[in-house]
């Protein structure tokens, strides 16, 4: 399949065909610095100076952006200036799409007052607020506390799932492969996530996964729901490590399509961002209710399965020098690898280290651990000769196993998830399709619309298509 | 994206669909081009052709004026910016197709039909209809122009037009871009193939204080007229009156008007006329030969006469025109 696109991003032409940046009289080509790249953008005033007409010529949003455009894009119409000071007030932005709504906006105000865009102010609060919450988690980390976790992991679902929605997302990577990120004051919460993402997990780990992403919030609290009538699921320790290498592959696959087809769009089919925005394709929005639902039955299973975001911050982690180890203390009693809550521990007769990729900086073993000998060290402990390393040496005495019921969710899942990259791949093919040949509704709708205006269509000599 | 590219105009507008060209009047629908303004004038009136103004057209005729809104240029002087400067739909338009103009040119006993006050090239297929039927009625075409136009939709409509007044605003590329929005080179090629296709050309120069007043630029302008459009074209010098966007500028003193025609003349122009200002001796036709008067005129109205078929009364001098 991948050779099958390759010939097809080589061989067809790419369907964004660059028009050159010129400004006509009344007709201006101009350039929006999107979420994905760059948004080719038509704007045709009037000779008072007002909006005409605006229309995007060729883009690499997501699609959220596509859904909401033509409503979006109607608001610019009449207006003369746009008030770029405050760019949420006169015109509304796309739900999903906020960064790129922002980026359209100041780029056609900027085009209106021909002055280049205006430099954003530092995003003073928002930072604030960020390296509050992720100093808090940090704490929670070294100082064990599980209360002050559990409200951190609240106030992220608040701030940077249900206020901002800025999680971060395989997108982020993506556009940056493809050579793309925002402005940093233009999108402060893009940088922020990306940064409370990536800089722990380059030290300590999945600091993010462990207490900052807000679908995290989501899952653990589903699992709350859960143990109200009886234990989660723990799958057996082999199944478990074989099934979450799937999403290193998603990671790869979306990395490699999103690089290939040069399309953002593709890689829009993270369910957390339909959890938080609502807005999403149909086989995103069934990929969310299988992983809401068998995130109740197996804790974290988006997190340790499937997400791609925390599979790339899982890479990053594994140089961590910072990590879960023991100290000589440790007895090898191995009651923390049978209580890990994502089977991250491995044991080498009485050494114990956590895998930085798969942990999720819980804490929960250092509580567990009857000689306290746990802890989030960089001093290596690790005994000269290797022993034979174990795994799970004391069978869980926690839950019942499942053998089916995981195979099962993790099958839906890839497909689901199959169809929706398939379905994007379509939808930004067939978009493009739809931008080249204007649809005869739209023509008969512009018709009627002159003829209302007393006008008349009478064929005009002297032109080219 | 079914773009279509107009050729009416040296602007050449690459329409979008729905999109509308820099003269406001034509657009795209469904990757055709079409305009909108055909038969929908939003000014028509029985004028004076001196109004226009035309000094060798039929003096003291009517001529029936009509224009649609819109405009290729957009001159910071503009005296009918009101509707120039407008999209068709915020004009009041009346139905008026080519025959019923014609109809009504006749009925008020006009011998002309004037495509003026816009600009005859945005509404080109209006003016090339109404035109035809005019020509075959009998009554002349004029057209009143800043000749802003492709040389291939200039042909065709020269071979129904009898006579231009086309508006050379200024003689540099500089006051074009400036002033209007356009360039020179156009115009004056489109006066050139005017010229060589039989259409009875005057030219009018509007003297904007500061802007297109100086010497130079007055000598320039009349020394490529006689030059390109031959010493028997004439030429009136208008007064400007603050309009528009430039309402910060003073009329044109009448000084500046009498120094105008004074180097056009000097220059070897035949026929050098002062616009815009009543009682100027600048508003009559003089014999080039025997230097006497031979048309009066106050402002639109004519006084004495003395034309014999087209030439002096005095000295029997063929006078250029369409009498």
């Amino acid at each position: 399949m991948l050779t099958g696109l390759l010939i097809y991003r080589i061989i067809l032409p790419v369907p964004s065909a660059d028009l050159p940046l010129t400004g006509e009289a009344n007709t201006v080509v101009f350039q929006a610095d999107g979420y994905g790249g760059p948004i080719r953008m038509q704007m045709v005033l009037t000779n008072t100076g007002s909006i005409q007409q605006l229309q995007v010529l060729t883009h690499q949003e997501t699609a959220a952006f596509v859904t909401q455009l033509d409503t979006f894009l109607a608001q610019f119409r009449q207006k003369t200036g746009i008030d770029d000071q405050e760019p949420g007030r006169e015109i509304d932005v796309m739900t999903g799409a906020t960064v790129t709504s922002r980026a359209i906006t100041q780029a056609v105000a900027a085009t209106l007052h021909q002055q280049p865009a205006r430099k954003d102010p530092l995003p003073l609060l928002p930072l604030l607020l960020s390296a509050t919450l992720g100093l808090s988690a940090l704490a929670a980390l070294l100082l064990g506390n599980r209360i002050l976790r559990g409200l951190v992991l609240l106030s992220a679902l608040f701030l940077f799932g249900l206020a901002h929605r800025s999680i971060f997302s395989i997108l982020q990577i993506a556009g940056i492969q493809t050579g793309h990120a925002p402005a940093l004051f233009a999108a402060p919460w893009w940088w922020i996530s990306f940064v409370l993402a990536l800089v722990p997990a380059l030290i300590l780990g999945r600091l993010y996964c462990s207490s900052l992403c807000p679908f995290a919030a989501i899952q653990e609290l589903l699992a709350k729901i859960q143990r109200i009538p009886r234990k989660q699921f723990t799958p057996a320790a082999e199944t478990d490590r074989r099934a979450r290498k799937i999403k290193y592959l998603v990671l790869l696959a979306l990395l490699t399509l999103t690089l290939v087809l040069g399309h953002l769009s593709v890689a829009d089919i993270e369910p957390y961002i339909t959890f938080f925005t609502g807005r999403g394709t149909w086989p995103v929005w069934s990929l969310l209710i299988l992983v809401l639902a068998a995130g109740t039955f197996f804790f974290r299973f988006w997190c340790r399965y499937l997400c791609p975001a925390g599979a790339f911050i899982g890479l990053v982690a594994r140089f961590a020098r910072w990590k879960i180890q023991s100290t000589p203390a440790c007895t090898g009693c191995h009651v923390c690898l049978a209580a890990c809550p994502v089977n991250a521990l491995e044991a080498e007769g009485s050494f114990v280290q956590a895998e930085t990729a798969e942990c999720i900086l819980c804490g929960h073993c250092l509580k567990i651990c009857p000689q306290k000998c746990l802890h989030l060290t960089a001093t290596q402990a690790r005994p000269a000769s290797g022993t034979q390393k174990q795994r799970r040496a004391v069978p869980s005495p926690v839950a019942p196993e499942q053998t089916w019921l995981l195979p099962v969710f993790l099958l839906l899942s890839v497909l689901l998830l199959t169809l929706g990259v398939m379905y994007n791949i379509y939808q930004s093919t067939s978009t493009a399709a739809t931008a080249e040949s204007a649809t005869p509704d739209k023509s008969e709708h512009l018709k009627k619309e002159l003829l209302d205006m007393g006008l008349t269509l009478h064929p005009a000599k002297y032109w080219k298509p | 994206m079914k773009t279509v590219e107009c050729l009416l105009c040296p602007r050449h507008c690459r329409l979008p669909e729905g999109g509308r060209g820099d003269c406001l009047v034509r657009t795209n629908v469904g990757g055709k081009l079409y305009s909108l303004v055909y038969a929908k004038p939003c000014s028509v009136h029985v004028d004076p052709v001196e109004k226009k103004p035309f000094f060798h057209v039929l003096p003291g005729s009517s001529a029936f004026s009509l224009a649609t809104a819109g405009c290729n240029l957009h001159c910071l002087f503009c005296q009918n910016w009101q509707i120039s400067q407008s999209q068709p739909e915020k004009t009041q338009n009346i139905d008026l197709p080519p025959q019923a103009a014609v109809d009504n040119a006749l009925r008020h006993n006009c011998r002309s039909i004037a495509y003026t006050y816009s600009d005859p090239v945005i509404f080109y297929e209006y003016t090339l209809d109404t035109a035809r039927l005019a020509q075959n009625a009998g009554l002349l075409n004029l057209l009143v122009t800043a000749a802003y136009i492709e040389q291939a939709p200039l042909a065709e409509l020269c071979t129904v037009t009898q006579a231009a007044n086309v508006d050379l605003k200024g003689i540099t590329e500089a006051f074009y871009k400036k002033m209007c929005r356009a360039s020179l080179r156009p115009v004056l090629d489109a006066l050139v193939t005017m010229k060589k296709l039989g259409v009875w050309l005057e030219v009018t120069n509007l003297v904007i204080p500061t802007c297109n007043d100086s010497d130079e630029d007055l000598r320039t302008l009349a020394r490529w007229i006689k030059n390109n459009c031959g010493a028997d074209t004439p030429l009136h010098f208008s007064r400007f009156w603050p309009m528009h966007q430039l309402m910060h500028l003073p009329p044109t003193p009448e000084e500046t008007l009498t120094r105008a025609r004074q180097i056009a003349q000097s220059e070897g122009l035949h026929f050098v006329y002062t616009g815009n200002i009543a009682g100027h001796p600048g508003e009559n036709t003089f014999c080039p030969v025997c230097k006497k008067e031979l048309v009066q005129r106050k402002r639109y109205t004519l006084g004495e006469i003395h034309l014999a078929s087209g030439a002096c009364a005095f000295c029997g001098h063929r006078i250029p025109g369409i009498w």
